[in-house]
């Protein structure tokens, strides 16, 4: 388990075991729920933003309309994949990934690149049904995990120094602890 | 009877007793016999000794036919004789007394008659040891004496607790000044000062406590969001591989219809715990 700089880890007892070991089904549902909330709300922000300018800009050519369909779920998966690239290759982790305390990592445990990351973005945004194969699957891991090299982890620290992950330990069993590579 | 075999029959104490009878008489009758011999010296004396002068030297003689010189002669040969006999007597001596004296010895307990005799504490009180002490070299004594092995036969926390004031000597000891001399940076650099924080640390789980002064009822629901869905990954895993080990012992088809020893289908035992 990764410790602070100090030598001491704020990570609670209980949760300590747990550290650096790849995650399940329902911690990154849960994180995924939130991701796309998110999302939703930007994306409600934005519209909102952009109505609002189109009354300042134009008030009396003003005609609300509503958010169409297609637009509507082009702009939320664009916006989805944008948001994933960037806390991905940067942070390692999304705001869900935050609340619930997940990183993700490439095999060489660091933070994926920014090809990884977009990848793996446009992957989750378009057949996030995949996230069900770490329950099938063997290591917990999903299908665009397969296909990219990636795993996520508990990791309830909020950042690596080095961007790394928790330090790694051995695999044993689909619920084993993430090794770089493996 | 006869006079010795008499004397033979007394006591021994009354035979000792005439013995002492008859010395004193001996004695007292030549103590009588000296001095009649002495009164009657001096009296002949007096009235000889003009006529012995004149007999030892005549006038009429030289001097080397003079009775005197004849006497004189004698004396001279007479001392050479007492010389002679001297050192015989005294070469014998050495001879005998020697012998005399081991055999003698042999048959005295000496250390007894020297305990008896002698007053000994009188003796040692009129040496000097001071001066004996003084001539003696106490150095080259002290060289040949293992003092390790006199030192380890001493109890020297017992000695040192029971007859030396540790606090007086403590207290004329100047500890500020030792211990100005104290390199405490060496000291502290042999403690693993990081190590024992972390024990300590580690003993009272800090994080725990920081979490509890400072945290928020967010940091708290995050927590148990957080290990809640830990849990749920467990629980789904736990379910995926029950149902995995259910799938992989399924009984094969050949096996529910295979017939029991009596002919009738296998029923499953209730009382037998499914595996879950």
């Amino acid at each position: 388990m990764r410790e602070a700089p100090g030598g001491v880890s704020p990570v609670p007892r209980e949760a300590r075991p747990y550290q650096g070991q790849r995650a399940g089904l329902v911690t990154r549902t849960l994180a995924g729920t939130v991701d796309i909330l998110v999302v939703a709300a930007a994306l409600a922000i934005g519209y909102a933003g952009w109505i609002g300018l189109r009354f300042v800009l134009d008030p009396r050519g003003f005609d609300f309309t509503g958010l169409r369909p297609l637009p509507g779920v082009t702009w939320a998966l664009v916006l989805l994949v944008v948001y994933l690239t960037a806390a991905w290759s940067v942070t390692g982790r999304t705001y869900g990934g935050h609340v619930m305390g997940l990183r993700l990592v490439d095999r060489r445990g660091r933070h994926p690149g920014l090809l990884t990351s977009s990848a793996r973005a446009v992957l989750c945004a378009l057949f996030p049904i995949g996230l069900v194969w770490c329950v099938v699957g063997p290591a917990r891991r999903s299908l665009q995990d397969l296909l990219l090299r990636t795993v996520v982890i508990y990791d309830w620290l909020p950042e690596a120094e080095d961007g790394g992950p928790p330090s790694p330990q051995d695999t044993t069993g689909d619920a084993g602890r993430f090794t770089p590579g493996g | 009877m006869d006079s010795s075999s008499w004397l033979r029959d007394r006591p021994a104490a009354d035979r000792n007793h005439d013995l002492v009878v008859a010395l004193d008489i001996a004695v007292e009758a030549a103590r009588t016999a000296l001095e009649a011999a002495a009164l009657v010296a001096r009296g002949a004396g007096a009235v000889g000794r003009p006529l012995l002068r004149v007999a030892l030297r005549p006038p009429m003689l030289a001097p080397p036919y003079r009775p005197e010189t004849w006497l004189r002669s004698l004396a001279r040969q007479g001392g050479r004789r007492r010389e002679e006999a001297l050192r015989s007597l005294s070469g014998l001596l050495d001879a005998l007394v020697p012998i005399v004296a081991q055999e003698v010895l042999s048959r005295v307990d000496l250390t007894e008659t020297v305990r008896r005799y002698v007053d000994l504490d009188k003796v040692v009180a009129d040496v000097d040891l001071d001066a004996a002490v003084a001539r003696v070299d106490i150095d080259a004594i002290a060289r040949q004496l293992d003092l390790n092995a006199v030192i380890e036969r001493l109890d020297l926390n017992r000695i040192v607790r029971e007859r030396v004031d540790l606090d007086g000597l403590v207290a004329t000891v100047d500890l500020d000044a030792a211990a100005a001399r104290i390199d405490i940076d060496a000291v502290l650099a042999r403690i693993d000062l990081v190590g024992i924080a972390e024990d300590v640390i580690d003993q009272l789980d800090l994080p725990e406590i920081i979490r509890d002064s400072t945290g928020s009822m967010a940091s708290d629901t995050l927590r148990e969001v957080r290990m809640q869905g830990i849990s749920g990954d467990e629980a789904v895993t736990r379910a995926i591989d029950r149902l995995r080990l259910r799938r992989s012992r399924r009984p094969t088809p050949s096996a529910v219809a295979s017939p029991s020893p009596d002919g009738l289908p296998r029923q499953p035992d209730p009382l037998t715990p499914r595996e879950s």
